[in-house]
Order: structure tokens, then sequence, then C-alpha cells
């Protein structure tokens, strides 16, 4: 019973007849702006309500493009490296870049998801990060990064060795071919999307694991 | 739809508070591809949400808001903006008398029902109603960082929303999904 079958599961069962919040209480939601209770009942709305979910979902990207847009130098994201300010996340994503990089080990086996993830930006990846499928996905989606024009993918499997890599794309989003995920069997997988003609900077890894 | 010299000029010659116009023109130009990408992968085609069409309105109003007071956060501004823009064109869209009103009540559900089998939604309906019922019967702390997730929200957007570390979220998801999956199988869900 994998995490997508759930959450196709759990999306088509919610839903209300209720008109969808307005799109600045989702503003006001992420900015901060809410009063605990209003805060409360909005949230209660998103956790039952696919649309409502769905457009917090579009503020929260709106949001980060914006802020990208308006001050790029200080939001380009390179999650393999700490940004300059510095925080406790930011110790713990240096630390796991750190892990990925010396302990090839760390691939043999399941990492825990704070190795994974370097990034303290969020960010939706399709699949989740984390998902367990019951086959191969057939495509991957990533969040727009800012300033980039072009991504290559690249998929490892548990023992970090390079499947496949995709040629460079202007989408957000790719399909995988039927060759590539027939080599995609039961097992844990690693994928990273980076600015083709940058290699270093990008976002991920993200895992996901195939459990037929 | 006007030039982007065209535009430029336009905003130029506003008149209205002080305020770095060249320094909108950049925010706006950098936005632009963003915006788009963004509706091309979240707003689904059928919805008939132009990521052109978008951006263009969302340099209207960032030209009629100049032109009237000043942007004090234009990151703020800007993504709210967008946010309108996308909502009033979805509403726009429903209005309209030529279009099936249910393809555009939702972002979500586009395509996926199409050519379902009965028997199959018929199971498909009775598995959600089990997985609801399940999620009611978590330990309350973990069951809204479980519903977020079951939405399609990562670890790091539940922690944002839910004001948590990351790392608690990532433990009350992993944990409540876990005793999620125990509750359907012991309820006879494979």
């Amino acid at each position: 019973m994998n995490d997508e079958r759930l959450q196709q599961a759990w999306r088509s069962a919610t839903g209300s007849a209720a008109p969808l919040p307005d799109a600045d209480d989702y503003a006001a939601l992420l900015d901060g702006r809410l009063d605990p209770a209003r805060r409360e009942d909005l949230l209660a709305r998103v956790a039952e309500d696919a649309d409502a979910a769905s457009m917090l979902q579009l503020a929260m990207a709106l949001r980060s493009a914006a802020q990208a847009a308006v001050a790029p130098a200080a939001n380009t994201v390179t999650p393999l490296r700490p940004r300059a300010r510095p925080h406790w996340r930011w110790m713990q994503a240096l630390a796991a870049s750190l892990v990925v990089a010396v302990g090839a080990a760390v691939w043999m086996r399941p990492p825990a998801p704070d190795v994974l993830r370097s990034s303290t930006l969020a960010t939706v990846s399709e699949p989740l990060d984390g998902a367990r499928l019951a086959a191969a996905p057939t495509r991957l989606r990533w969040a727009a990064q800012p300033g980039v024009a072009r991504y290559r993918v690249r998929l490892y499997d548990a023992r970090a060795e390079l499947i496949w890599q995709s040629a460079p794309v202007a989408e957000v989003e790719l399909a995988i071919d039927e060759a590539v995920r027939e080599r995609i069997g039961a097992g844990h997988y690693f994928w990273r999307v980076e600015a083709a003609g940058a290699e270093g900077t990008g976002v991920g890894p993200y895992r996901f694991e195939v459990s037929p | 739809m006007t030039s982007p010299r065209r535009d430029h000029a336009k905003l130029a010659r506003m008149p209205g508070p002080q305020f770095d116009r060249e320094a909108v023109e950049r925010w706006l130009t950098e936005f632009g591809p963003r915006l788009r990408a963004i509706v091309r992968s979240r707003c689904p085609r059928e919805l008939g949400i132009e990521p052109d069409e978008v951006e263009q309105e969302v340099r209207i109003r960032v030209w009629q808001a100049l032109g009237e007071h000043p942007i004090d956060h234009p990151a703020s501004y800007l993504y709210r903006a967008a946010m309108n823009v996308i909502v009033d064109l979805l509403r726009r869209r429903r209005a309209r008398p030529d279009r099936d009103g249910d393809a555009l009540d939702s972002l979500t559900q586009h395509a996926a029902d199409a050519g379902r089998e009965p028997a199959a939604a018929a199971a498909d309906g009775e598995f959600a109603a089990a997985v609801r019922a399940a999620v009611r019967t978590l330990p309350r702390r973990r069951q809204r960082p479980v519903q977020l997730h079951l939405q399609g929200f990562g670890f790091a957007e539940v922690a944002q929303l839910l004001g948590l570390t990351d790392a608690t979220a990532r433990n009350l998801i992993y944990r409540g999904m876990e005793e999620l999956r125990e509750r359907l199988r012991a309820g006879g869900w494979p």
C-alpha cells in the first residue's frame, strides 16, 4: 500500500461544496497574518478539501517564485551548498551534503531523509520525496528553479550508480521512456534535477522506492 | 498583447508615487517565466488558463497599482496578484455558458476519472472511505500532518504550515502513515 495510492484515495474522498477561500486568505496564511482561529479553520479546510489544497500549493509556488524574482541573488536555490546566513537548518544541510559527498556507502541502503534532502526550500516533486510506488514512475516533476532555462535529470540506483540521465528539457517535468522504466525494478532510487550546463546546482536528491 | 518595449514605455510614463519603476519592470521580467512555468505545471490544460494571459494580467494589475499606491512588499504583491488573476480566470471560465462547467470546478479533478469502469470506481470509493475513516482514528497530533501529506504537501511544506521543525513534521508523517497502513491492513485492505 504505497503513498501514491493513499494520496489518490484521500484526494478523491475530500471535497467541499462551500466556496473556495479567497486568494487573499491563502496569502494571509503564508504571510502569517491570520489569527490562530482563522488559521486553524483554513488549515482544516485545506486538509479536507483537495481543491483548497491545490490552491494553497499554487499559492506557495507563486510566493516562492515572486520572492526569487524580487531578490534573485538571495533566493537562488543551490541545495547542495549552505546558505550564507548561519542557521541550524543550514548546518543540517551542510552536514547532509558532506555525508553525501564522502559516503558512497550511505547509498548502499535506504538513507534517512535528513541525509538525502539537502534543500530547506519548500519544493514539491513528483513522485513526492520518499514516495513508495507500486511501479516505476511514468514521469518526474519538480519545482521551477529561479533563472534556470533548461534542466537535466539524473537517476541513480541505491548504490549511487547513474542509471539514466535525460536530455536537457525546458519544462519542469518529463516522461520516463518505457526502456528506462524497465530498468527500474524493485528497490530504492534517487534523482536530482540540475541546471543544464551548470552541473552542481539544482534540487534533490529526491528518493522513491519501487515496491510492487 | 503589447510588446515588452511598449510595456516598458507605458510603465515609465505612469504617474504615481515615488517608486523605482525600472525595478518593478525587472521584477516582472524575472517573475514572468517562473509564473508561466507554474501555470503550465499546475493548472490542467482543460481549464483553459493560458500562461501568457496570466502573465499579462499580472503586469496590468501591477501597473494599475503603481498608479494608485506604493507597493511596499513587492514579492507579496506579485504573488497575491498572480493568485487573484488565476482565481478570477477560473471563475470567468466557469461562468462561460459554452464550456463544461464540471471540468472547471476543480484544479484537481481533471481527466483522472474519465473512462472509469463503474465497478472499479465503486471499489476505489470504498477504499477512499476506509482511508478517511482510518485517518480519523489516528492520534490527534499526527492527524493534520498526515492529512496534509495525503493532500500532496511535502515534509518542509507541512512543517511550514503547522509551525513545526522539518524533523518533527517528517517524524509525525512517517509514524502516522505507518499507523494508517496498519489500520487499513487490519481492516482487510491489501
